[in-house]
């Protein structure tokens, strides 16, 4: 194991549950982490390490669907595997919509698991290499000037070097300086490549950032 | 002087008859007188034997012979020769004549002289003897053949009063007014006969008071054998007499009062055998008292005490004192208990010589004992929860062994007839031939009592009305006399009859009377106490089945949860197991790791079997025992069965248990159903409620008590419903039961605790109960 081999998190408020799970895991040769609870997985400073949730569907207080949406909404896209007590169709369904990577039911099949926590692990690395993309595409972006920026977000919106100048209230021979810049900073080759760009870092017409 | 005197005076005799001599010599031979001088030799001989022997005497004789020869020879020559010659042998045949008559003379005189002699002696000796005598303090006189007395001693005089002065010529028997035994004449036989006698003789003293005398009487004989004297001895025995008199007196009346006394008594040889008994134990036993000498007294001891009473008799005669409790028959063959008590008697140099003993009958106490211990028994039986056939069954039996040779039985009440009940020695062709009776006046013996409320006594079956139907089924069986009593229950309601059969026609003694009034009263305390017993636990049986009911329902209410719950330590055992084998099958198996897991499969496992058997005890119908139990244990284990629950219904539990809560005494099955019905109550009322929390706590209170409160922030309930909740079959819940809050509170009731519910202020009802600290020690 490596420095950058993936670490399992398992958290599950039954030790019976998240201990058998847990040296299932490492008999595979995983790392694992576990947690009693959704909180005390929040509180935990999380590595930049391709990972997997292996996470209890029945959580006290914060149940698993409950730290699944918190998830989404901090942007945290760890890959969950979820296990449950009963087969519950309708939270299994909620879950698998939001992303789930499997709905397991207890006990655990062991390949099943491993199956699912290897296709986590993997989801997780594309995540994370698709991610590093935008967050290189961001640092480009960041380093445009306020002025550039906002000519950027016109061009890919489709406004003409003319209509940008309108809407700027500045020369159109500024907007075309500007409009150098963004190409250059941004390493578009073209409006296109700079739209898909602008895409990626969900930038459009009107947006703060 | 004197010796010169007492020798002339002696020397003046023969002197004389010297001179005599001379001179009748001189004058046989001088003078020529014609007679026969020298008869006058005849003085010589005479006085010389008065104080010469016999020998001296001849020779003085043969002298005259010879003096007068000689004078004849000298006066031949002178005178007539003839007459000379005459006149010398007249005088020779004198002198030879007397001699021997002086000779036999002194022989006579000097026989005489010698008894005289003696006499002196004998009488100085008898002087001796009877100042000797005077010595002694025994009372001792001398009387003579005729009675006379003749010797009267210091002991006499002390004895009769009489001095020797007064005494002495009186006759004996006049003085002394002698009382003899038996005939004087056999008296003096004997003594005569032997010499001697000896006896008691009563004689009036000096002062006229009469005295006992032991007197030995001893003939006193002469030399030639002849009886001379009565030498009588004797002591006066009246003091000891009199104490002899008194001891036999009180010998007798020793002897009077065994006989007679009301207990009885023994006496016994060191080895054991019995060697009198007194008059008590022949009447009492039928024995005679030659019969129960030595061992022959075992026969009529019970068979059943003879081993152990003999074999401790027998060990006892070590010299221990002897103490037993044995069975003897009676004349009339009926057993009575006594207190046999034995002391062993010692001469003085310890050896047991004898023993004496007692018999107390103590049957009326040991009756008295047996029936307190019988019904001391009963109560056990009653308190320690037997079925009520085998308690009147031992009522039965006690009474039996009471008042021997009765047949008890007991028939309960049943609306308004009798139904048997217990009757262990009455014959079962008899009991089932009667059956059922029916309670009224003329009914039946039984039916009768129960009818009235009185005793019914019937003295002889053959005669009595009230036996006419079962007369002779009741003679059949030799049954003839039946007194029926009545039981009353505390209400002084007749419960049962009780009924005291006998073979012989009989009316109750008192004795009988006062066992029968403890009996019934007995009987009276065990029916009631046993029917009210019965009847709680009917009650409390269908206490215990609608319990279940609702117990059943909830987990019914709870199998997702309960599975769920099951679910986690299999979730565990199956990835340990997984986990198990994938450290083993690796290349170089990890062993440690493989351990490791093994042991969290037996733990979870142990787990999986804990929930099910906390299920099953929940599920199961049987009561278990109260015990000693911790409440945050019991409530903790409720909520990990309802724990999937919440988490499904997205409900937040919170518990506040107190740290060193007191112990309480419970069931803890009955106790987590009330747990469980207020917990779901709780779940059931939020549901739909905007905030969705359960507070569980418990605490120590005042007064020994442990608290445990449940609130959740449900819909609440109206406040004029409150306490209709726990009327059985109220439900606010749309497919609730209606039992659950009634049931937990007849529960806490049972343990000695309360429920109560409360609208909080905000949302929701609080429920709280309290339930008894343990308590050490025996628990009710």
């Amino acid at each position: 194991m490596s420095e950058l081999d993936p670490i399992i998190a398992v958290v599950d408020d039954d030790p019976a549950v998240r201990e058998g799970v847990c040296s299932l895991l490492r008999s595979a040769g995983l790392k694992t982490e576990i947690f009693a609870s959704g909180k005390e997985f929040l509180a935990h400073p999380w590595a930049d390490l391709p990972s997997c949730l292996v996470l209890d569907l029945q959580l006290p207080e914060l149940t698993g669907l409950d730290l699944q949406k918190w998830m989404a909404d901090a942007n945290l896209e760890i890959p969950i595997v979820f296990i449950t007590g009963h087969g519950d169709i309708p939270a299994s369904v909620q879950a698998i919509k939001a992303g789930a990577v499997e709905f397991l039911t207890k006990p655990v099949d062991e390949q099943q698991l491993l199956r699912a926590i290897v296709e986590g692990v993997e989801r997780d690395r594309a995540t994370r290499g698709r991610h590093a993309q935008t967050r290189e595409l961001r640092q480009r972006y960041d380093s445009l000037t306020a002025r550039e920026q906002e000519v950027m977000r016109q061009v890919v919106s489709g406004l003409l070097n003319k209509q940008v100048a309108a809407e700027l209230e500045i020369t159109e021979f500024t907007v075309k300086v500007h409009r150098g810049n963004v190409m250059r900073k941004m390493q578009a080759a073209s409006l296109a490549d700079l739209v898909r760009m602008a895409e990626k870092l969900g930038i459009g017409p009107g947006a703060g950032r | 002087m004197d010796a010169m005197n007492s020798f002339f005076k002696s020397a003046r005799l023969p002197i004389a008859t010297g001179v005599l001599a001379t001179a009748i010599f001189i004058a046989d031979t001088v003078t020529r007188i014609d007679i026969a001088v020298a008869v006058l030799y005849v003085v010589v001989v005479l006085l010389a034997a008065k104080f010469c022997s016999p020998s001296p005497v001849m020779l003085v004789a043969v002298g005259c012979v010879i003096l007068t020869i000689l004078s004849y020879l000298i006066t031949r020559s002178s005178g007539p020769a003839v007459e000379g010659m005459v006149n010398t042998i007249i005088g020779i045949a004198a002198i030879a004549l007397i001699t021997p008559l002086v000779l036999k003379d002194q022989a006579g005189t000097h026989a005489l002289r010698q008894a005289r002699d003696r006499l002196q002696v004998e009488v100085e000796k008898k002087t001796q003897q009877a100042l000797l005598l005077d010595q002694t303090h025994d009372s001792i006189f001398l009387r003579n053949m005729s009675g006379v007395i003749t010797f009267w001693n210091r002991g006499a005089q002390e004895l009769y009063g009489w001095s020797a002065e007064e005494a002495v010529g009186k006759v004996a028997e006049d003085l002394l007014q002698t009382v003899f035994p038996m005939p004087l004449k056999e008296i003096d036989g004997e003594v005569m006969r032997k010499g001697r006698w000896e006896g008691e003789l009563i004689r009036t003293k000096k002062d006229g008071s009469q005295a006992v005398m032991a007197s030995r009487w001893s003939l006193q004989r002469d030399h030639t054998g002849a009886a001379v004297a009565l030498l009588e001895t004797s002591n006066d025995i009246t003091d000891r007499k009199r104490v002899e008199e008194a001891a036999q007196q009180s010998d007798k009346e020793i002897r009077d009062v065994l006989e007679k006394m009301p207990a009885i008594f023994f006496a016994a040889s060191p080895d054991g055998a019995a060697t009198f008994q007194n008059r008590a134990w022949t009447e009492y036993s039928g024995l005679s008292a030659e019969a129960s000498l030595g061992n022959g007294w075992t026969v009529a001891v019970h068979p059943d005490d003879v081993e152990r009473h003999v074999s401790k008799w027998l060990t006892c005669l070590g010299g221990k004192p002897f103490e037993d409790e044995v069975r003897h028959r009676s004349v009339n063959g009926e057993y009575r208990w006594f207190l046999t008590r034995g002391v062993p008697l010692r001469d003085e140099h310890g050896k047991i010589v004898k023993w004496y003993g007692l018999l107390t009958d103590i049957e009326d106490r040991k009756r008295a004992e047996c029936l307190l211990a019988g019904e001391k028994r009963i109560l056990e039986m009653v308190a320690k929860g037997d079925s009520l056939p085998e308690i009147l069954d031992a009522l039965c039996r006690l009474v039996e062994e009471q008042a021997s040779g009765t047949l008890a039985s007991i028939l309960l009440v049943e609306g308004d007839r009798l139904r048997r009940a217990e009757a262990p020695s009455l014959p079962r062709s008899f009991t089932d031939a009667i059956g059922e009776t029916a309670i009224g006046p003329l009914a039946s013996c039984c039916g009768a009592a129960a009818y009235r409320g009185e005793q019914v006594i019937v003295e002889d079956v053959q005669i009595d009305p009230l036996w006419a139907d079962y007369r002779d089924l009741a003679l059949r069986h030799s049954l003839r006399a039946c007194w029926s009593i009545p039981v009353f229950s505390s209400q002084r309601k007749v419960v049962a009859t009780f009924a005291m059969y006998y073979r012989e026609p009989r009316r109750p003694s008192s004795r009988d009377q006062e066992l029968i009034e403890q009996i019934t009263h007995l009987a009276g305390v065990a029916i009631e106490r046993k029917q009210a017993e019965e009847e709680r636990d009917r009650v409390s049986q269908l206490e215990a089945d609608l319990a279940h009911m609702n117990r059943v329902s909830m987990m019914g209410d709870m199998t997702a949860s309960i599975a769920h719950e099951l679910n986690q330590p299999l979730a565990g055992v199956v990835s340990n197991g997984s986990a198990c084998l994938r450290w083993l099958g690796r290349d170089s198996p990890n062993l440690e790791e493989a351990r490791e897991t093994a042991r969290r499969i037996v733990r979870d496992g142990k787990r999986a079997g804990e929930i099910i058997s906390r299920i099953r005890a929940l599920a199961s119908k049987t009561v278990t025992p109260k015990t000693r139990l911790d409440l945050n244990e019991t409530i903790g284990e409720v909520l990990a069965l309802v724990g999937d629950e919440t988490k499904r219904r997205s409900i937040a539990i919170r518990t506040e248990f107190a740290d060193g809560l007191d112990p309480v005494l419970g069931d803890r099955v009955q106790l987590q159903q009330v747990v469980l019905n207020i917990i779901m109550n709780g779940l059931d009322a939020m549901n739909g409620a905007l905030s969705k929390r359960l507070f569980i706590a418990t605490c120590n209170i005042d007064h020994g008590q442990v608290r445990v409160t449940v609130a959740d922030t449900g819909t609440g309930i109206d406040p004029d419903k409150m306490e209709k909740v726990f009327d059985p079959f109220f439900s606010t819940k749309p497919h609730g039961m209606g039992m659950g809050l009634s049931i937990s509170r007849s529960i806490i009731q049972s343990h000695g605790g309360r429920l109560w519910l409360t609208a909080n202020d905000g949302p929701g009802v609080t429920t709280q109960f309290t339930i008894p600290q343990y308590q050490e020690g025996p628990v009710e």
